[in-house]
């Protein structure tokens, strides 16, 4: 599949490099096939609709800047994402960009949850954590205002 | 909107699997109980809008400050 992308430019992605994202995830919920993109160099990771070009999520690794975040998977999870071994499991979080990159924040509540063996991901919305939508990335560089 | 008035203990069915069961009322809390089968998400609404909100919000518009990168590689906590 060709996708022409104002970020970019024309990408080409393998149509078995798409992953469903059955429900949609919340505020787009009629959209269900994202790939996962990665810079080349680059440490930034895209989830990019493949139906609506424009859409993309900036993603980062959540236990790279809070190396103590954990949750469980519901069964109800599991059993959605056809999970069978948890190395099938990448999990990501939804980088904000808000008033300057340096207060960057990511979304610890909803992680994005992809299963790479079936190809199908979701935005698991975690009921009991102490985490927040809004986690500062880069605590030590706020700027104060 | 379907509006209907329950009593304590009294409960409602949604399709032929969802049981909501009104457990106690107290001044202006509801307590409600749901059984419903497994593959059926129940959030707060309020949890839902807040990610909702935080998604569109994330939706990546503008050109991605070329600092980000650099930030994110630096940031890295150690083990």
């Amino acid at each position: 599949m060709i996708l022409e992308n104002t970020r970019f430019g024309t990408i080409e992605i393998d149509d078995d490099k798409i992953i469903t994202f059955a429900k949609g995830i919340p505020g787009f919920e009629r959209l269900t096939r994202y790939a996962l993109i990665t810079e080349e160099e680059g440490v930034l990771e895209y989830l990019q609709s493949v139906e609506k070009p424009e859409l993309s999520f900036i993603l980062v690794d959540p236990f790279l800047y809070c190396r103590d975040y954990e949750f469980e998977l519901s069964d109800q999870t599991v059993e959605e994402l056809e999970v069978r071994s948890e190395e099938d499991l990448i999990i990501r979080c939804i980088l904000t960009l808000r008033d300057g990159v340096k207060n960057a924040t990511m979304n610890l509540v909803a992680p994005i949850v992809i299963n790479a063996a079936r190809r199908l991901g979701k935005q698991v919305i975690l009921t009991k954590t102490a985490y927040g939508t809004r986690h500062p990335l880069f605590p030590d560089q706020v700027e104060v205002r | 909107m379907l509006v209907l008035s329950r009593k304590k203990g009294e409960s409602l069915m949604i399709g032929g699997d969802i049981e909501i069961k009104v457990l106690a009322v107290d001044a202006d809390i509801v307590k409600i109980g749901i059984t419903a089968p497994r593959h059926v998400e129940v959030l707060r609404k309020e949890l839902f809008e807040s990610i909702r909100e935080e998604n569109l919000h994330s939706m990546n518009r503008q050109p991605i400050p070329e600092e980000l990168s650099d930030l994110l590689k630096r940031n890295i906590q150690k083990k």
